[in-house]
């Protein structure tokens, strides 16, 4: 099992080019510091006459590749600047190429090397402006009752925020789209949703059309070995922004849910009758929400 | 309404606090009749049990007669009397299925802290922390009961409180204590701790069929009601002899058959172990003092087992792995399954086989909880159980 994807489908988190990002950051530091340790032994392997000047541009060019690296760990989307760099190397690498002491072939072959990073950037950059979205939120829950049933139970949306404490309501506009109102950090929040895929007692997902509230989900039921009910897999993708989906948030979320469809109602304490730090008594009348 | 408050460690005070109301619709509303001091609300009272908050109501062994009920309760009317189990179940998850009613897997809301502490959550209890639920207890004169359709028991008319109070928490303990040790004839079993728990351990490992049973305290008063009215047939001071010789000496050299644990985190014992594990206690660098489950565990006969009834909260320190390991020893613990025992021991009641009244040694009012809290505490009086009448 593929334990980054616990569930079919196609995983969301690919979607961001944040993995090719990190690996072009990985690359940046380990071409940066063989430049800057040994820009002769470099020179030689593409092709370049290793006297000279030579050296010490490339180990400018290194420390460059180096700041590049840290750049992008430490910032992301900090990545089409490595264009910029990659212009500064072929501009390197043509100038070498008017010297005809070297070694033309691999110098031709590194104008390649270097076109080919070049077209990795400009995916990087261009996945990561595209991507609002932050680290994928999961979580899972069995519940003690049939996919079918669960399915129902979740499919029905202007029920949900009967078990997620954010969601002041949803209201479904008709078979696709639905509006949905929240509280962030004592604010509402709206946006319109559509269902993008619906296989019934199998999984729903969903994501937001409204500009600027990024927001996927999906949620998927399977039947859990040994008659034990339904295992439920909620994943959503938001901004980072959107605290409304902590994983703590989420997994409140499907408890509450389980308790819904297994006991009939969300279950109270004391404690948990009002908001925030409350003692394990009953509350004075008129502050229970 | 008048209820016992904790109010910080070692702190305990009957307040005045909100009456409880009916929250979900499974929901009873119990005025308490009879309650009860129970040794683990010693360590709540001592500071040892995490996430307390100030003016939490304590208590999780009552009983009283029902006042009101939630539309979804149809098996209780107002005016029923009825004993609680303290383990919150909601009869309807996996867990409770399995009849693993302390491990309900819907009753505690405030599951996602105990699985912080504890990789996952078991059920909520009355009055026992924030991280098992953040429900009042029954230290009060009403209490609200979540799932008052599955766990509460009728009590039938003709059977006094003091007779089935313990149904709740302690006579139950005590028995699956006894039931984990899987007695066959001619077994011996050795009880640590011959509290409240320890005394119905004792007693039940008499109605399982143990040939011999060892209680192991350093109380004598104890002793002598574990020996006189509980059924054990060997005593051993821990204060007076060696309990390791004494356990060799009663069974030929093999160790016990069964060893349970009735004492929990805040064993006594002597010597410099003791001093240590005590020392680490203070400085909150160890949750528990397990001194009777290290015993327990050396002293078991090869291939024996240990059961755990006796509460404990964090992580222990000097477990003896090795000796557990290589003699194949099997460890048998949990909160007790309250809900699965209640009919059985209440018929057991009725038939005279067990009068669980002979431990209540001291019969007050709920006014007097913190004085009650501080006899049990200090064993003044001979004290074995407090019963508080609201």
């Amino acid at each position: 099992m593929d334990l980054q994807s616990p569930t079919d489908g196609p995983p969301i988190a690919d979607m961001t080019g944040q993995g090719l990002t990190k690996g072009l950051g990985v690359f940046s530091l380990g071409l940066g510091l063989a430049e800057v340790a040994a820009p002769c032994a470099i020179a030689r392997l593409i092709g370049a006459d290793e006297r000279g000047a030579t050296p010490v541009i490339l180990r400018a060019l290194g420390a460059r590749e180096i700041a590049h690296g840290i750049g992008i760990f430490a910032r992301p989307r900090s990545v089409w600047t490595r264009l910029a760099g990659d212009l500064l190397d072929l501009a390197f690498v043509g100038w070498q190429l008017g010297n005809r002491r070297n070694n033309r072939t691999r110098l031709l072959a590194t104008v390649g090397a270097l076109l080919g990073v070049g077209a990795f950037d400009v995916l990087a950059a261009v996945r990561m402006q595209r991507s609002q979205f932050g680290e994928p939120v999961t979580s899972l829950m069995t519940i003690n009752r049939s996919p079918d049933e669960v399915y129902a139970r979740w499919r029905d949306f202007s029920r949900l925020p009967d078990f997620m404490r954010y969601l002041e309501s949803v209201t479904v506009l008709d078979d696709r789209r639905s509006h949905w109102v929240a509280t962030l950090g004592g604010a509402p929040v709206e946006w319109d949703a559509e269902i993008t895929g619906d296989l019934p007692g199998r999984s729903i997902a969903w994501r937001s059309v409204t500009p600027g509230i990024p927001l996927r989900g999906r949620v998927t039921f399977d039947a859990a070995p040994g008659g034990r009910g339904t295992e439920v897999c909620v994943d959503i993708r938001t901004a980072p922004m959107m605290k409304l989906f902590t994983r703590a948030e989420v997994n409140g979320d499907l408890r509450r849910f389980k308790q819904v469809l297994e006991t009939g109602e969300v279950v109270a304490s004391d404690a948990s009758s009002v908001r925030g730090m409350h003692a394990a008594q009953p509350a004075p009348e008129g502050v229970v929400r | 309404m008048r209820a016992n408050c904790w109010m910080g460690k070692k702190d305990v005070r009957v307040e005045t606090v909100p009456d409880p109301r009916i929250l979900n619709q499974r929901d009873a509303i119990v005025r308490v009749t009879s309650t009860a001091i129970c040794g683990s609300d010693l360590h709540l009272f001592n500071g040892f049990i995490p996430t307390m908050e100030k003016g939490d109501i304590m208590g999780h062994e009552f009983m009283g007669e029902v006042v009101e009920v939630g539309r979804e309760v149809k098996n209780l009317r107002p005016g029923d009397r009825v004993v609680v189990p303290f383990p919150i179940a909601c009869g309807a998850c996996g867990a409770c299925q399995s009849q693993l009613f302390s491990l309900c897997e819907n009753s505690n809301p405030n599951a996602w802290l105990a699985e912080k502490m504890m990789g996952h959550s078991p059920a909520g209890v009355f009055g026992y922390s924030h991280m098992l639920g953040g429900f009042a207890g029954g230290q009060a004169e009403y209490a609200r009961v979540p799932f008052a359709d599955v766990g509460p028991l009728k009590i039938p008319a003709g059977l006094t409180d003091e007779q089935v109070l313990f149904l709740s928490d302690i006579l139950p303990t005590g028995y699956m204590g006894a039931e984990m040790c899987d007695i066959q004839p001619g077994q011996v079993v050795a009880v640590w701790g011959a509290g409240p728990v320890g005394q119905f351990a004792i007693a039940s490992a008499r109605m399982l069929g143990a040939e011999r049973i060892i209680a192991i305290d350093r109380f004598p008063y104890r002793l002598n009601m574990a020996r006189e009215q509980a059924g054990a047939t060997d005593i051993i001071n821990y204060d007076k002899v060696g309990v390791r010789e004494a356990l060799l000496e009663l069974t030929g050299g093999r160790g016990p058959d069964a060893c349970i644990d009735a004492v929990g985190m805040e064993a006594h014992g002597h010597g410099i172990p003791y001093a240590y594990d005590r020392a680490k206690q203070m400085a909150r660098i160890e949750f528990e003092r397990p001194i009777a489950l290290r015993e327990a565990i050396l002293n078991c006969k090869n291939g024996g087992v240990v059961s755990v009834i006796g509460v404990y909260g964090g992580f222990i320190d000097k477990f003896p792995m090795g000796s557990f390991m290589n003699r194949s020893l099997t460890m048998r613990t949990g909160q007790c399954h309250v809900h699965r025992y209640m009919k059985p021991l209440l018929e057991h009641i009725q038939n005279g086989d067990i009068d669980p009244t002979f431990i209540i040694t001291h019969r007050m009012s709920l006014e007097d909880a913190p004085v009650a809290f501080d006899t049990f505490l200090h064993k003044e009086d001979e004290c074995m159980k407090v019963v508080l009448k609201a």
